[in-house]
C-alpha cells in the first residue's frame, strides 16, 4: 500500500511542474518507485511489509512489480526521444503511469476477482496508446484482435472466480488450496486459457505480432516487457491455488509450447519486418517459461521466472534499438535498416549485444533459464531434446541472419537516412536495460523456494 | 410551444408507465401500456424542423405497437372467455415480444429509430421498454411460452451486437443497441424484479448521456462520428464506449457481472454462454466505434473546453461510467 500511496503523491506533485520538466520528473519518479519496490524483496515466503486486507506480496509479485516500474520508466524515456510521437506527450505520460499503477496493483492483490479486473483493465491504457500513437490504419483491427483474444480467452477465468465467489464466498488466493483430484480438463482449460493467450502461448499467439507492429516504440516496450508477464504471474497464482494437480493437462500445454518454440524460431527466419521478428522471438522465449511453469517443479519455476524477468529487459531493448534504427530510415524493413547501421556504426555493436542476449549466449541469464527448462522437459520425455535442438539451431540461424542483414556492407549508391548520429540520450534507455540483466545473472536463484 | 407540448405528453406517458407498475391485473397493465404509447405519439411526432419522413417512423412504431396490443388484448379475452391458457399465453408472449422488439420480432426497431429524433430514441429505446419489461408476466404456467420468451431474449442479446456492426446510421446503431439491452433486461427479469430495476436505472442514465452527446453533435452516420461529435464531449463518449465494451472496472461490466453471477447461482448455462458471447461481440463493436469517434481530421477542442454546463455533463458522464460500477457492486 505504501508504494501505491507514494506513486499517487508523486503524480500529484508532478502535475504542478512545468510541462517541459514533467517528462524528466516522471522518469525519475519511476526510478524512485523501483527502488522503493525493492523493499518488498524479502526472500522466500510472503513479505511482511506487504500484508494487508487487500494486498499480499511474495518474491514472484515483487520481482514483477519492480520489473513493471522499471520498464514503464524505460518506455517514457525512449518515447521522449522519438520524433514520431504526435499529439500531446503529456497524455502518453498519463496513460503509462495509469498502466503502471494498474499493473502494480495487479501483482499485489490477494483475490482472484480483483486480479481479473485489473488484468483486463491493463488492456485499456495499452489499447489507447496503440490507438492514439499507432502507425497505421490497421491499428484498429490489431486492437480488436488483442481485445478479443485477451478478453474472450479470459471469460472462462471469469466464470471460475465467479463460481468461487458464489459457492465459497471469496476468491482469496493465498494460504488456501483445493483438496480435490476430480478436476477435469475443461476446468484447467478455463483456468489457464486467458493467461496462456496473454503470454502468448502457441497456438494463441496471432494477436501479438499485429499488436507490436501497430504499437509505437514505447507501447511495444511495455507490451513485451511486462504485459506478457501478466500471464506467467497469473499461471503461478492459479497453480498455487489449485495445488499442482494438473499433470496430464500440463504435459499437453508443454507439448504445445515445445512446438511453439520451434514454430516461433522458424517464423523469425522468414520475417522481413523487425518488429514482427522480435514478436515471434517473444513467442519462442515465452514457450520456455510455459514449459517451466507447467512442469510443476521448483527447477521449472526458477527457470520460468528467470526467463520472464530476463525477457522483460531483453525484448524491450530490441524494440528500443529497432525504434531508433527505424526512425533513421523511416522503415521497419531489416534490409533498409542496414543503412542506419552503416550511418551510425555504434548501433551495430548494440545490435550484436542485444541479439546475443536474446539468443541466450552466456553471460546472459536466458541461458540459465533455457537449461533449467530443458532439464524439466527432458525429465518427462528425453526424446523431446530433438525438438529443442531444432529450436536452438533455428534461433541461432535467425539471430545470425538478422545481424548479417543489419550490418551488411554491400555498397549502395545512395544511403537514405533521416539523421546519422546516435547520441547518449537516445541510448540511455538501452543502458538502463543492461544493468538489471546483470543483477538477474548474479541473483538467478532468487525464485527458489528454499 | 412545441417544446412545452412535448414535455406535457412525455410526462403523461411517464405517469401512465409508472401507474402500470402498480397494476395487479394484466388487463390494466395493457391499458396503461397503451395509454403510455398513445401519449408518446405526439411526443415522437414533434419536430422543430419538420422533415418529409417524420411520419414514417412514428407510423411504423404506432402500427407495430397497435398490433402488439391487439395480440395482448386478444390473449386476455381468450383466457377470460374460454380459459385457454396455452393460446392466451402464446398471444400475450407474441404481443409483448413484438412491443419490446425482441429477436425475431425486432424488424421495426431500426426502421422506426432512423426517423425518430434523439429524444424519441431515448424514450422508446430505453425509457418505455424498462417499464414494459418490469410488467411482463413470465408465463410460468405455460413452460413453452416461458422458454420462447427466454430464448427470444437470448437471441436479442447475441444478435443485437452483430447487427450493430452493420449499422451505417447512428440511429440504426442505437436501435440495435436497444435490442441488445432489452435482451439483458428480460433475462434479468427471470432472476427478480430488483435486478430489472437496478439494470434499468443504470441503462437509462447511460443511454441518456450517450443520446444527449449524439444529439448535441447532430450525428447522422457512423463513419462521420469523429468529425460530428463535439470535442468537449469526446472524453465522456470514450468512457461510455469503454463501459459498453465491457471493460472492467467500468459500469456495464459490473452490471453484466451481477447478471452472470445470478445465472451461475441458478445453474443457467445457456444464459452464461449468451452473456459472454454478447459481451465479446459488444467489445469488438465498441472498440470500432471508439476508434471512429476519436479519429478526426480537424484539431478539436479538448477536455473541459466547452461551457460550464457542457463540462459538468462531460465530467458527470466520466464519473458515472468510471466509478458507479464499484458503487453498484458494493451496494448490490
Amino acid at each position: 500500500m505504501g508504494l501505491l500511496i507514494l506513486m499517487a503523491l508523486n503524480c500529484f506533485c508532478v502535475m504542478f511542474l512545468n510541462k517541459k520538466d514533467q517528462t524528466v520528473a516522471v522518469v525519475n519518479c519511476f526510478g524512485v518507485w523501483s527502488a522503493f519496490s525493492l523493499m518488498y524483496w524479502g526472500g522466500s515466503g510472503v513479505s511482511r511489509e506487504s500484508l494487508s486486507e487487500l494486498f499480499c506480496v511474495d518474491i514472484y509479485s515483487s520481482s514483477m512489480i519492480s520489473l513493471s516500474l522499471w520498464i514503464c520508466g524505460i518506455s517514457i524515456l525512449v518515447s521522449s526521444c522519438m520524433t514520431n510521437l504526435r499529439g500531446v506527450f503529456n497524455s502518453y505520460l498519463i496513460l503509462v503511469t495509469l498502466l503502471c499503477f494498474l499493473l502494480v496493483q495487479c501483482f499485489m492483490v490477494n483475490t482472484l476477482a480483483m486480479f481479473y479486473v485489473l488484468f483486463e483493465s491493463t488492456l485499456i491504457p495499452l489499447a489507447s496508446i496503440i490507438g492514439i500513437w499507432g502507425g497505421q490504419i490497421e491499428r484498429v483491427p490489431s486492437i480488436q484482435y488483442m481485445a478479443a483474444y485477451t478478453v474472450g480467452g479470459s471469460f472462462p477465468l471469469l466464470l471460475i472466480f465467479t463460481t468461487m465467489e458464489v459457492h465459497a464466498g471469496s476468491s482469496f488466493m493465498w494460504f488456501i488450496s483445493m483438496k480435490t483430484t476430480s478436476l477435469n480438463w475443461l476446468f484447467w482449460g478455463g483456468c489457464f486459457l486467458g493467461l496462456l493467450i496473454k503470454l502468448p502461448a502457441f497456438p494463441f499467439h496471432a494477436w501479438l505480432p499485429k499488436a507490436h507492429v501497430q504499437a509505437p516504440v514505447g507501447g511495444s516496450v511495455i507490451l513485451a516487457g511486462i504485459l506478457l508477464k501478466l500471464g506467467g504471474y497469473g499461471i503461478t497464482r492459479m497453480m498455487m491455488l489449485f495445488s499442482y494437480t494438473l499433470e496430464s493437462f500440463g504435459i499437453l500445454v508443454m507439448s504445445f509450447s515445445i512446438v511453439g518454440s520451434v514454430y516461433g524460431a522458424f517464423m523469425c527466419l522468414r520475417q522481413s519486418d523487425i518488429k514482427k521478428l522480435i514478436a515471434y522471438s517473444s513467442v519462442s522465449h515465452m514457450a520456455f517459461s510455459i514449459m517451466g511453469l507447467f512442469s510443476c517443479t521448483e527447477v521449472g519455476m526458477v527457470g520460468a521466472y528467470i526467463m520472464l524477468v530476463s525477457h522483460g529487459f531483453i525484448s524491450p531493448g530490441l524494440f528500443v534499438l529497432s525504434g531508433i534504427n527505424s526512425e533513421m530510415v523511416h522503415s521497419r524493413k531489416i534490409k533498409v535498416m542496414s543503412d542506419g547501421v552503416r550511418a551510425a556504426p555504434s548501433l551495430g555493436f548494440f545490435w550484436l549485444v542485444m541479439i546475443m542476449a536474446n539468443l541466450g549466449v552466456p553471460p546472459c541469464p536466458v541461458i540459465i533459464s533455457e537449461v533449467l527448462s530443458v532439464v524439466c522437459v527432458i525429465a518427462l520425455y528425453p526424446w523431446v531434446f530433438v525438438l529443442l535442438l531444432m529450436y536452438f539451431i533455428l534461433s541461432g540461424a535467425y539471430s545470425f541472419s538478422l545481424y548479417c542483414q543489419l550490418t551488411r556492407t554491400k555498397k549502395k549508391i545512395k544511403m537514405k537516412v533521416f539523421f546519422n548520429e546516435v547520441t547518449l540520450k537516445d541510448m540511455s534507455a538501452l543502458y538502463f536495460l543492461f544493468y538489471p540483466l546483470a543483477e538477474v545473472l548474479f541473483k538467478w536463484d532468487l525464485w527458489a523456494m528454499m | 410551444m412545441q417544446m412545452l407540448s412535448m414535455i406535457v405528453f412525455l410526462v403523461m406517458s411517464l405517469m401512465a408507465s409508472i401507474a402500470m407498475l402498480f397494476m395487479s391485473s394484466i388487463f390494466w397493465v395493457w391499458v396503461m401500456t397503451d395509454v403510455g404509447t398513445l401519449f408518446l405519439i405526439p411526443f415522437l411526432s414533434a419536430e422543430t424542423r419538420p422533415k418529409k419522413s417524420w411520419f414514417t417512423g412514428v407510423a411504423t412504431y404506432f402500427v407495430i405497437q397497435f398490433f402488439g396490443s391487439v395480440m395482448i388484448l386478444g390473449g386476455i379475452i381468450l383466457d377470460w372467455a374460454i380459459e385457454a391458457a396455452d393460446w392466451s399465453s402464446a398471444m400475450m408472449c407474441f404481443g409483448f415480444a413484438l412491443k419490446l422488439g425482441m429477436v425475431p420480432l425486432h424488424f421495426w426497431v431500426s426502421r422506426s429509430f432512423v426517423y425518430f429524433h434523439y429524444g424519441g430514441i431515448f424514450i422508446v429505446g430505453a425509457g418505455q421498454k424498462v417499464f414494459v419489461v418490469a410488467c411482463v408476466p413470465l408465463f410460468s404456467d405455460v413452460p413453452l411460452c416461458a422458454y420462447a420468451y427466454y430464448f427470444m431474449a437470448v437471441g436479442s442479446m447475441i444478435y443485437g451486437p452483430i447487427a450493430m456492426f452493420n449499422a451505417i446510421a447512428v440511429k440504426s446503431f442505437l436501435a440495435y443497441s436497444s435490442v441488445t439491452h432489452t435482451g439483458f433486461l428480460v433475462i434479468g427479469s427471470f432472476f427478480g424484479l430488483h435486478i430489472v430495476y437496478a439494470y434499468s436505472f443504470i441503462y437509462c442514465v447511460s443511454m441518456a448521456f450517450l443520446v444527449f452527446m449524439l444529439w448535441s453533435g447532430d450525428c447522422k452516420f457512423m463513419k462521420n462520428l469523429g468529425s460530428e461529435l463535439p470535442g468537449y464531449y469526446k472524453t465522456g463518449f470514450v468512457c461510455i464506449a469503454m463501459s459498453f465494451s465491457g471493460f472492467p472496472p467500468f459500469l456495464d461490466f459490473c452490471t453484466k457481472f451481477v447478471i452472470l453471477q445470478l445465472s451461475m447461482e441458478q445453474d443457467s448455462t445457456i444464459t452464461m454462454v449468451a452473456i459472454l458471447t454478447s459481451s465479446l461481440i459488444n467489445l469488438i463493436v465498441w472498440v470500432w466505434v471508439l476508434f471512429i469517434a476519436t479519429s478526426s481530421e480537424v484539431k478539436e477542442p479538448g477536455f473541459l473546453s466547452g461551457t460550464t454546463g457542457q463540462n459538468v455533463l462531460n465530467m458527470s458522464c466520466i464519473i458515472w461510467n468510471l466509478f458507479m460500477g464499484a458503487g453498484f457492486s458494493m451496494l448490490y
